[in-house]
């Protein structure tokens, strides 16, 4: 399995040209079958590959991207390259603009296989609330991939791109790339423009890359937190640049750091994810790491908290979506503008989305928002200030990903308070803000991977990947 | 936050703020779902958020350092989509202009 | 009548930034339909909004000028509708947190006293885009869509229409004052929504009251006031009830018509807009925006009254305009008679040839520096008082200065002692009978003489000089 600094360097030293990667590319995607893609780019990409073999030719990579093969997730907007957010609402939306993160990627040259497949709106654990299709595990094609981003892990898994940006709003990323066994990592709130990033819920979402290792995430990372003054919550810091420090780290690195354990969270997990989860604390103490108890003590309120506030959020984002101005719209409905929109709405939105939108359109509604969305804020401020207590004794922390790994396909509960319970572990960190990677660790009683989530402080995003990676770099 | 009850008209009602459309044979199954969840959420009644203020944004939590440049725009004019552009996700247009072919009531 | 009238005006201002509040998009009601859009204003999924720094300056620059406090950490909220004209499906505004609270402005009331109505708030929005109803269709142009407004909620302080229409027009005088608005309510850039109720008299509860929209004129503010008085008394009069109701006026029948009632279908589900930072002030910005506030109309008929000795009807009517009263002071400044004359000149003569040809102060034919000439003209009598008035309408007909009309006519007042009294002396002469009468007590005919002369003199004999002269000849 090769990562992009690996490919990097074999462009770099004309072992492999950039359209023999994005052939190669191309050709796992076929051979794997797994639906991973919405919009397959071949022709674009073998054109976009020879233009950066040419520079590359010239003047060696740019960048650590330079000639190397990509994917978006379908939420990302792309120029006059169709952009559905996995919906039929925008089935045939062709954007007239770029977002950010198409703009960064094409500036480093790197080469975009395609648009990969969701869950509608980024809403949903298991990739199958969309008319495209489940996408399947890699792995074992019974299991799902993961949601939201399910397209962009499988297709980093299946090897069709070596990295992909997906979006996490309560943890769509770490979770499809924990079921997939690699790297998901979300960055801090506001680290990352969201400008071209269709919305889900504004104060939770944020742009977040998947890839094979965590050395990978420095070749990306440093390519997307260039301040964009387009989104004003994107920080102006200046962007992370640490490929050198993490190309040198070493396990020694972990001596002495402190780790938070979360009292409880590991408890709740599933037996064969707690059992690696207590090897993967165990490694951590053998490389000198010291392991800190803390407490998170809302933090089990988080996934009341989370669906107030994204879906309240969600209702309002969504609202544009009402067939005048772009996307599906019944042309038959033609008894006044109102009917224009109920139908064009219904018909569009799948039932997820619908569900989030009536709960959220509720939340907010005259006589309830105090007792729900203001309540929840109200909750989010005191997991926030958990999170602040807590590390004021560690430097990270140390969490499951999910009480479970990749289950079967069509497994997912009727229930869905139990479906919701999937990203227990990972909304706490959107709700605060914070940055937080999941990292592939052991196999579970399913043979499928499990793994581990470490959750870093505010814009102390350079810290937690650098701890990730000495990690990674162990014996 | 007391016990609430959906009712069919509750979620009628809330559907037809989102413009949303519920199937007579749906409205149960989607009533159904939002109690599950109230009563889920039920719990947030346990914290005790006296004197709490609401977190809307964790940016609201850093705005130092938002605020240490301009997040303002200067009022400087640029370029514009072109019409084209513009309407061509459309479903309908007409001289230049988004068309709806209904009459759209007063606000 | 046995109600008291409570009114209170909500009026929305277009500010006049160059681009849009959240996006780069020129702000044009010239240019082509939807040509002036763009990802941000069309609302395209991804798109994110970035607050327009001139539109803040606008804006807390207005709540200052209205006496408001300066709120230094406001917020934006999302209003949620849906409306074609509207594609986010939310309007981006203030609700808890707008940028000024509490202020107030000085009307004069119907008996001339100086009254305050109070301001509750002023906050900053986005317009609309507007759209074109057809048969069956309508089409819509994001033109406008973003553009940044402030709503300016006054409180129920207003008693009747006059004082309704005193207000609003206060409002106007002071947006236009700051540069902040055109303030040309044609062009939609100034809009009025009145909100009304009446109560019997010694009621300290107000009554239901209903909303009256789409009043773009001061008139119609004044009309649509004076029937919702009669309609509302009539219902509660016959012991019916006012409903709570957005009414539309039309100026050409002076009624209005239900537009909607309002239910409990109206939810707009506020909530703080998450993709935009709270807006902070610091106490510098607000003292610097303070400072830079130019003179507003009240100040300035203070100083216009003392400065220029002019009564408070001049001072109240040059300032009505910055433009007019800038006209005003650059004419008194370059006059050397008394201020209170250029008052006159352009109050009567100069408003009066301006009304009628339809132009406005700023484009007068006639520029300020003129106007002073041509008085002074009249003070060092180069020309008579009389035939100033047509000296200026050539002036303005032919867009030519003082000098040069005086020329073109003909009509330099001969002041030269030698020369009118050689014309005089021949004046004199040709009624030789007439002065013999006055002379021998006929004193009437002195008039006469007078009249003879100046028609010699072609009417630009100096009267004065004639006097004396005349005098001179017949009595000395």
């Amino acid at each position: 399995m090769k990562d992009i600094y690996t490919l990097h360097t074999e462009l770099k030293n004309k072992k492999i040209s950039a359209v023999e990667a994005v052939k190669d590319c191309l050709s796992k995607l076929k051979k794997s079958n797994c639906n991973s893609f919405i919009s397959v780019l071949e022709d674009k990409a073998l054109v976009d590959a020879q233009t950066s073999q040419d520079e590359i030719q010239k003047n060696g990579p740019k960048n650590y991207l330079h000639g190397v093969p990509y994917s978006l997730k379908d939420l990302f907007i792309t120029k006059d390259i169709r952009t559905t957010a996995g919906s039929k609402i925008l089935y045939n939306y062709i954007p007239p603009y770029d977002g950010y993160m198409s703009e960064q990627f094409k500036k480093a040259g790197g080469v975009l296989v395609g648009k990969v497949g969701c869950d509608q709106f980024g809403m949903g654990s298991t990739n199958e609330n969309t008319p495209f299709g489940v996408v399947l595990n890699p792995l074992n094609k019974d299991y799902v991939a993961g949601g939201s981003s399910g397209g962009s892990a499988a297709s980093v898994a299946e090897g069709s791109s070596y990295f992909s940006i997906g979006t996490d709003t309560g943890g769509s990323t770490r979770l499809p790339a924990n079921f997939c066994g690699i790297v998901g990592y979300k960055p801090s709130y506001g680290r990352v423009s969201r400008y071209g990033q269709i919305a889900y819920g504004s104060s939770l979402d944020q742009s977040a890359p998947i890839a094979k290792t965590v050395l990978d995430m420095g070749c990306i990372i440093s390519n997307i937190t260039e301040k964009d003054p387009r989104d004003t919550t994107n920080v102006p810091l200046p962007k992370i640049e640490i490929v050198n420090d993490l190309v040198n780290m070493k396990a020694s690195y972990l001596k002495g750091k402190k780790i938070g354990l979360p009292a409880g969270f590991i408890d709740a997990c599933d037996a064969d994810i707690k059992k690696n989860l207590l090897a993967a604390i165990d490694e951590f103490k053998k490389l000198g790491a010291e392991m800190v108890d803390v407490t998170l003590p809302n933090a089990k309120y988080c996934v009341s908290t989370y669906y107030l506030i994204a879906t309240s959020e969600a209702s309002a984002n969504l609202a544009r979506f009402d067939g005048i101005h772009y996307g599906h719209r019944d042309m038959k409905a033609k008894d006044g503008i109102e009917q224009t929109y109920v139908k064009s709405r219904t018909q569009g939105f799948g039932e997820e989305v619908k569900r989030r939108i009536i709960l959220g359109t509720f939340s907010l509604s005259s006589g309830y928002q105090d007792q729900y969305f203001a309540k929840a804020c109200k909750v989010r401020r005191k997991i926030y200030n958990d999170f602040q207590t807590a590390f004021k004794s560690c430097d990270v922390i140390f969490s499951p990903v999910c009480a479970s790994n990749a289950f079967k396909i069509g497994q997912s509960d009727n229930d869905p308070i139990k479906m919701y319970m999937n990203d227990l572990y990972t909304i706490p960190v959107n709700l605060a803000g914070l940055p937080g990677i999941a990292l592939p660790y052991g196999k579970g009683a399913n043979q499928l991977p499990t793994g581990f989530q470490l959750i870093g402080k505010t814009f102390q995003d350079a810290e937690l990947l650098k701890i990730a990676r000495a990690f990674e770099v162990r014996a | 936050m007391s016990e609430f009850i959906v009712s069919k008209e509750t979620v009628k009602h809330v559907a037809k703020l989102a413009r949303l459309e519920i199937a007579e044979s749906e409205v149960a199954s989607f009533q159904q779902h939002m109690q599950k969840i109230l009563n889920y959420v039920k719990e947030l009644d346990a914290v005790d958020t006296n004197g709490i203020e609401p977190l809307y944004s964790p940016v609201y939590e850093n705005l130092d350092l938002y605020y240490k440049t301009s997040p303002l725009r200067h009022d400087e004019i640029q370029a514009s989509l072109e019409v084209d552009a513009l309407l061509k996700n459309a479903p309908q247009a007409s001289q230049g202009q988004f068309k709806v072919e209904a009459v759209i009531e007063e606000e | 009548m046995n109600y008291e009238v409570i009114i209170g005006l909500e009026i929305h201002a277009q500010l006049a930034t160059k681009t849009k509040a959240w996006c780069s998009c020129e702000i044009s009601t010239k240019a082509f339909e939807n040509t002036k859009v763009c990802p941000v204003c069309s609302a395209q999924p991804g798109a994110l909004p970035v607050l327009n720094e001139k539109a803040v300056e606008y804006a807390i620059s207005s709540a200052l000028a209205l006496n408001c406090k300066i709120n230094p950490h406001s917020s934006f909220d999302r209003k949620n509708y849906f409306y074609p004209d509207l594609p986010k499906g939310f309007q981006i505004t203030q609700f808890p947190s707008p940028i000024g609270t509490d202020g107030y402005i000085s009307i004069k009331d119907s008996n001339g006293n100086e009254k305050k109505v109070g301001i509750e708030r002023v906050q900053m929005e986005e317009d609309t885009g507007k759209s074109t109803h057809m048969a069956g269709a309508s089409l819509i142009n994001l033109n406008r869509c973003g553009t940044p407004l402030i709503e300016i909620v006054g409180k129920p302080d207003i008693r009747d229409a006059k004082e309704a229409s005193e207000y609003y027009k206060k409002i106007q005088s002071i947006l236009v004052y700051l540069g902040v608005s055109h303030g040309n309510m044609q062009e939609g850039n100034l809009r009025c929504d009145v909100n009304l109720s009446l109560r019997k008299k010694g009621d300290t509860k107000f009554g239901t009251r209903t909303e009256v929209k789409n009043l773009n004129s001061f008139k119609s503010v004044e009309k649509a006031i004076e029937h919702e008085i009669q309609r509302q008394a009539a219902l509660l009069d016959s012991g019916k009830k006012v409903e709570q109701q957005t009414l539309l006026f039309n100026i050409d029948t002076g009624t209005t018509k239900v537009m909607r009632t309002k239910s409990n279908a109206d939810d707009y589900r506020y909530f703080p807009e998450p993709d935009l930072l709270p807006l902070i002030v610091s106490e510098a910005q607000i003292k610097k925006l303070k400072e830079n506030l130019p003179e507003l109309p009240d100040a300035k008929i203070k100083r216009f009254m003392q400065q220029y000795s002019i009564p408070y009807y001049d001072a109240d009517v040059l300032t009505s305009s910055k433009e007019l009263a800038q006209y005003f002071e650059t004419a008194a400044g370059a006059y050397k008679g008394e201020a209170k004359k250029a008052s006159n000149w352009i109050m009567v003569e100069l408003l009066k040839l301006i009304n009628e040809s339809g132009s406005d102060i700023a484009k007068s034919p006639v520029p300020a520096l003129e106007l002073a000439n041509l008085l002074n003209f009249v003070l060092d009598d180069t020309i008579s008082g009389k035939i100033a008035k047509d000296v200026m309408q050539k002036m303005y007909d032919e867009r030519i200065s003082a000098a040069k009309a005086i020329e073109k006519m003909g009509v330099k007042q001969i002041s030269d002692t030698s020369a009118l009294e050689e014309m005089i002396k021949k004046t004199l002469t040709e009624h030789a009978a007439e002065v013999d009468r006055y002379r021998k007590g006929e004193v009437k005919l002195y008039g006469f003489l007078v009249g003879q002369t100046m028609k010699n003199t072609k009417g630009q004999g100096n009267p004065k000089l004639i006097n004396d002269i005349l005098k001179k000849l017949l009595d000395g």
